[in-house]
């Protein structure tokens, strides 16, 4: 049985059309996360998962029940906002509580519930505190705290961290991972932020434009992306994209790569079928910048090309090197020590095994 | 240049000082200064004309000992608590309709804060047509063929105070409802959608979340309204002169009457004093509250 079903959902203001036909399952104990950038519907197809917003067409199912047109209540979930949304004249053990004082359940079970809750999240010695007292992470701790109180079949998040310091949502991000792992609970998480959709998902939806790009393990996604945009979009830094123009060879394909006036023959020895088409045509390289690295001695399959240092940004143990690939700024991941002054040549050491090839007008992959 | 850049710059400095300097005087001559030589007259025995001789609390006996004045008090305490109550009630009920995404929500507000426009005057000359059993609604009913219908309160001296609370309340709830209707504006909508997946209803949201975090808004306008009340002369002139008899009168309307066309100036000055004590012990406990809440 599926802890969650979307099938076909469609949402419609009007003329326009926000979902364009989400379909999405998963298991229960699973962390589905929708990713996507602002305005790809990800918020509104949670809060029609949530019942605040109506479903125009198809069906959600949580657990054996069909919820499409039931009321927030019936549908046996607990939400954590953004904001937080704690009732402000209430106290946090009042806020925890007021869903199961709701439901009428006797005040000792209520603290019961409460103690436990707040045992949980550590956040004992804030029960007799307004909200307008307490921390940015401490209002998050609470309201996650509300949504544990009620034990619902499914968790729903918008975008929880975002109001967070990046200092604290990391270490937000990691207990709310703990906490899944631990409870086996089933979560819905929408966020904007690509790292917290790599780090925290067991699936993720990628969407755009009211419809789901991709669907699939953080690692399919990232290693796997089916277009340019889902490639671009998860990753940090993004995928580089390199125009370049394709050319049979004796043992496959080659690409012609110019940098700092020097053209090289980049061999592609991996086995796609799709390339054959695109010979003497432009596709588009997709490289990420760990592909891009220093030269060493372990990796034989590698192509080594020399390159002009544009900008050089360390990040400690890592530093990002910008250069230029037929035209376009590459970024490419270096380690401190091989590093070399920007307005320099340096060799770098391209691994096109993992590499993937877009089409350049529908973006999408060559497979 | 340097020499001549430095008065330049404190001129500068002065500029706003020199700008409000005369309204200060004057708020201090004639509001503060005003209030110091009316305490001075009801500590004497002035009647028609000030004087400035001493005799204690004399005029202060003669007030408690008037019957008309406790009639006035009395009135002001029916008519605040009313007239105060039943505002709140109205104003928050109007903004909580008007807060759930009503067509021409615009235009409604607009009617509804409309009479907060005219004056007290007008509002009860307005009414008092209206009250009239000769002119208003006893013989719209009686004209309509409903003989019997009764509506005189206007000049029944037990009810006429409660004609006053009816035009109070429909000029200022509407005031009330725009600061309602602010406050509950500035709720967090996620906070709703919490209270919704949680599972209470829309009149349990309201009751336990929603109201009772319009507090400071409540409190705003309870100062403003009790203000309102204490002060009220206008349109207790203009709706009742105070009649039947002295069965409308407040302190207001008292102290007119008595210091001037009475001539007790002496009495007057001692209600005007009372007056200015309630008005006291309510705004600055606010003044306090809202200092102390700044400094944090």
């Amino acid at each position: 049985m599926q802890a969650l079903k979307i099938q076909n959902v469609e949402k419609s203001f009007g003329a326009i059309k926000v979902l364009k036909g989400i379909n999405i399952e998963i298991e229960p104990g699973q962390f589905l996360i929708l990713v996507g950038p602002s305005g790809c519907g990800k918020s509104t197809l949670l809060n029609m998962i949530a019942g605040l917003e109506t479903v125009s067409k198809g069906d959600i199912v949580i657990g054996d029940r069909t919820v499409t047109h039931l009321d927030p209540k019936d549908r046996d979930i607990a939400m954590v906002f953004q904001s937080y949304a704690l009732y402000p004249n209430m106290t946090v053990s009042q806020n925890i509580s007021f869903g199961l004082d709701i439901a009428k359940m006797p005040k000792p079970e209520q603290k019961v519930v409460v103690d436990r809750v707040a045992k949980m999240l550590q956040i004992e010695p804030l029960l007799n505190r307004k909200p307008k007292a307490l921390s940015g992470g401490q209002r998050q701790r609470v309201a996650m705290g509300r949504a544990l109180a009620r034990d619902p079949s499914i968790y729903l998040f918008d975008e929880p961290l975002s109001n967070l310091d990046a200092k604290l949502r990391v270490e937000m991000r990691s207990e709310i991972k703990e906490l899944h792992q631990r409870e086996k609970t089933t979560i819905v998480y929408v966020t904007h932020d690509q790292i917290e959709a790599m780090t925290l998902a067991d699936v993720i939806a990628v969407m755009k434009d009211g419809e789901v790009q991709q669907f699939g393990t953080p690692q399919e996604i990232y290693d796997n992306p089916e277009n340019q945009f889902i490639a671009g979009f998860m990753g940090s830094p993004s995928m580089n994209f390199v125009p370049c123009e394709l050319s049979k060879s004796d043992d496959g394909y080659e690409l012609l790569m110019e940098s700092a006036g020097k053209v090289t023959r980049l061999l592609v020895n991996q086995d796609i079928p799709g390339l054959a088409q695109y010979v003497g045509r432009s596709v588009v390289l997709g490289v990420r910048p760990e592909q891009i690295t220093q030269v060493s001695e372990d990796k034989p399959d590698s192509m080594v090309m020399p390159c002009a240092v544009e900008i050089v940004e360390p990040t400690g143990p890592d530093t990002m090197v910008t250069i230029r690939l037929n035209g376009v700024k590459t970024v490419c991941r270096v380690h401190p020590t091989a590093i070399c002054s920007p307005g320099e040549p340096m060799f770098l050491q391209f691994d096109v095994t993992k590499a993937v090839f877009f089409d350049p007008e529908t973006e999408l992959r060559i497979r | 240049m340097n020499a001549s850049s430095k008065p330049k710059l404190s001129f500068g400095e002065y500029l706003p000082k020199i700008v409000v300097a005369p309204t200060f005087v004057a708020t201090l001559i004639f509001i503060y200064g005003f209030m110091l030589w009316n305490a001075w007259l009801s500590f004497s025995s002035s009647r028609m004309l000030p004087k400035y001789d001493w005799v204690g609390l004399k005029q202060y006996e003669r007030l408690f000992a008037n019957d008309r004045w406790w009639v006035a008090a009395e009135n002001l305490l029916i008519f605040g608590v009313l007239f105060i109550v039943t505002c709140l009630v109205i104003g928050l009920f109007l903004a909580i309709f008007l807060d759930q995404k009503v067509r021409a929500e615009g235009a409604i507000r607009t009617i509804y804060l409309y009479p907060m426009a005219l004056s007290f005057i007008v509002t009860g000359t307005a009414w008092k047509w209206i009250l009239n059993p000769e002119l208003g609604i006893q013989r719209m009913f009686r004209e309509m063929g409903w003989e019997s219908f009764s509506f005189d309160w206007l000049v029944n001296s037990d009810m006429a105070i409660y004609t006053v609370v009816i035009a109070g309340v429909w000029q200022s709830s509407g005031f009330v409802m725009a600061l309602c209707l602010a406050g509950l504006r500035g709720v967090d909508e996620n906070i709703v959608k919490a209270a919704r997946v949680d599972g209470a209803s829309m009149p349990a949201i309201y009751r336990r979340i929603i109201i009772p975090g319009l507090g400071p808004v409540f409190f705003s306008a309870l100062i403003v309204l009790t203000h309102i009340a204490i002060k009220s002369f206008d349109l207790i002139v203009a709706l009742t002169g105070g009649g039947p008899g002295y069965a409308t009168d407040v302190p207001a309307t008292f102290m007119y009457t008595y210091a001037f066309t009475r001539g007790q100036i002496g009495v007057g000055s001692a209600a005007s004093m009372m007056m200015l004590m309630a008005v006291v012990a309510i705004i600055v406990p606010y003044l306090y509250s809202e200092l102390r809440e700044k400094k944090q």
